[in-house]
């Protein structure tokens, strides 16, 4: 009875070896896990971003008819909502929309959702969405829904549109002390 | 008003030559004097040089020096590329857009330094050419514009967009600062004391609607002196008076018709 037991207890030891054996592979298979990638890239190309969208091509499509439909005349951030849980927003928004290539959210921002709206110093018409018409400043991403990886471009690109006269603001009013330049003469 | 003035001169003065101090670093020292209370313009910032003379620095370094230790509001380090880069430049010329222009030129710049100047006489230039002056008009840079015009004789395009929107006064004016500035008008110190009477009365920025009796007498010396310097003085002689001509018949019927208003009333 003791025999017939260490046999079959020898027997289950083998074939566990076995099928761990079968299971663990001690060599990777590249080829085919970059196939298997592909496959999967394929599946949605509506989340693929790693094709890059030139500003020129932007800079149409904002005046383009499509545009017009999909957001009017209004900002491209007014009618989107962020998602989160209670009744108050986070302060700070997502870090990034996009990892990878690929979009990683259910809800991406509003410059991440539309791949034709491309950050740029030249394109003025979508930077100007971004800045308040009544005081001039840049709207926080608290407001405009940003990721902050795409709020820090935005103001990047606002700051080098507005160093090249792309975009015009309200420049601080200077006070000249004009005794200065009435040197000799009383004024 | 931005100061319209010479450019600076460069400053090059020795303060002392010390060639003990000759090798004694491999850069140059900058000393600037922060104390409170000193206008920026009398600042002392001096430069020791590697050979050991003492000197004054020159404008460029002053600014900078300046801008570093009490930074003015707006103004940057670095020269904004919508003033190095001629393309851009020219591409806000395009869209009109003076007055940002002349706004942050003088943010940026001292109204004695020569890329000020070199700036807004090519801004001026646009301006006249394009005849936008209401652009300029409400703001602060339309005294040194007209100044602009005056000094370099382009004064002409100006007079004929006044008389074309109807404001003598404004002519007789200009008259007048010409007349001060170069002395070549006939009759200018007619035309200078007419504008002594007509700067005290409120500014006119289109064809008035109601006169008195008083703005009639003042409007017809006006006419009368334009008149002169038209046949005198102006580049565009026809166009001048065509112009004059339209408004002399406008201004004839708005006399009519405020007298005719009057006797309606009964107060003639």
């Amino acid at each position: 009875m003791a025999l017939y037991r260490n046999i079959r207890f020898m027997l289950n030891r083998i074939t566990i070896l076995s099928d761990l054996r079968s299971s663990v592979r001690f060599c990777s298979d590249q080829a085919e896990s970059i196939s298997e990638e592909a496959e999967q890239k394929e599946v949605d190309p509506t989340k693929d971003r790693t094709k890059i969208i030139p500003v020129e091509t932007s800079i149409r499509y904002l005046q383009s008819k499509a545009y017009q439909q999909t957001y009017g005349e209004k900002p491209v951030w007014t009618l989107y909502r962020r998602n989160h849980k209670g009744g108050f927003a986070p302060r700070k928004t997502r870090r990034s929309c996009v990892r990878n290539g690929i979009i990683s959210t259910g809800n991406p921002c509003p410059i991440c959702r539309d791949e034709y709206l491309v950050i740029d110093h030249n394109n003025t018409k979508l930077l100007e969405q971004f800045i308040s018409e009544y005081t001039g400043n840049i709207l926080d991403a608290f407001k405009t829904g940003l990721c902050q990886k795409k709020h820090k471009e935005l103001l990047v690109a606002i700051e080098r549109a507005w160093d090249q006269g792309l975009l015009t603001y309200d420049v601080p009013f200077r006070e000249y002390d004009y005794s200065l330049y009435y040197k000799n003469q009383s004024l | 008003m931005p100061p319209v003035v010479k450019v600076q001169k460069p400053i090059d003065d020795v303060l002392s030559r010390d060639p003990a101090l000759m090798s004694y670093d491999s850069a140059k020292y900058l000393f600037t004097d922060i104390t409170f209370g000193v206008a920026n313009e009398h600042r002392i910032i001096v430069e020791r040089d590697l050979d050991g003379t003492l000197r004054s620095c020159d404008h460029d370094v002053r600014k900078r020096l300046n801008q570093v230790y009490f930074p003015m509001n707006g103004r940057k380090l670095k020269e904004p590329l919508m003033f190095t880069e001629q393309e851009k430049f020219n591409s806000l010329l395009e869209r009109q857009k003076y007055e940002f222009i002349l706004d942050r030129a003088c943010v940026q710049y001292e109204p004695d330094e020569a890329a000020y100047q070199r700036i807004t006489s090519i801004t001026y230039q646009h301006v006249d050419l394009n005849k936008n002056y209401n652009l300029l008009r409400s703001t602060r840079h339309f005294g040194p514009l007209t100044f602009y015009l005056i000094w370099h004789q382009s004064m002409d395009g100006l007079m004929l967009e006044i008389l074309q929107s109807g404001i003598v006064r404004d002519a007789v004016v200009l008259t007048a600062l010409r007349h001060a500035i170069h002395g070549d008008v006939e009759e200018g110190d007619a035309a200078r004391a007419l504008a002594e009477q007509i700067l005290p009365t409120p500014v006119q920025l289109r064809k008035p609607e109601s006169i008195t009796e008083l703005d009639i007498q003042i409007d017809s010396k006006c006419i009368q002196c334009v008149e002169k310097y038209i046949k005198s003085n102006s580049a565009m002689k026809s166009q001048h008076e065509l112009a004059l001509q339209g408004f002399r018949e406008d201004y004839q019927q708005l006399i009519d018709l405020t007298r005719g208003l009057k006797k309606a009333h009964g107060h003639a």
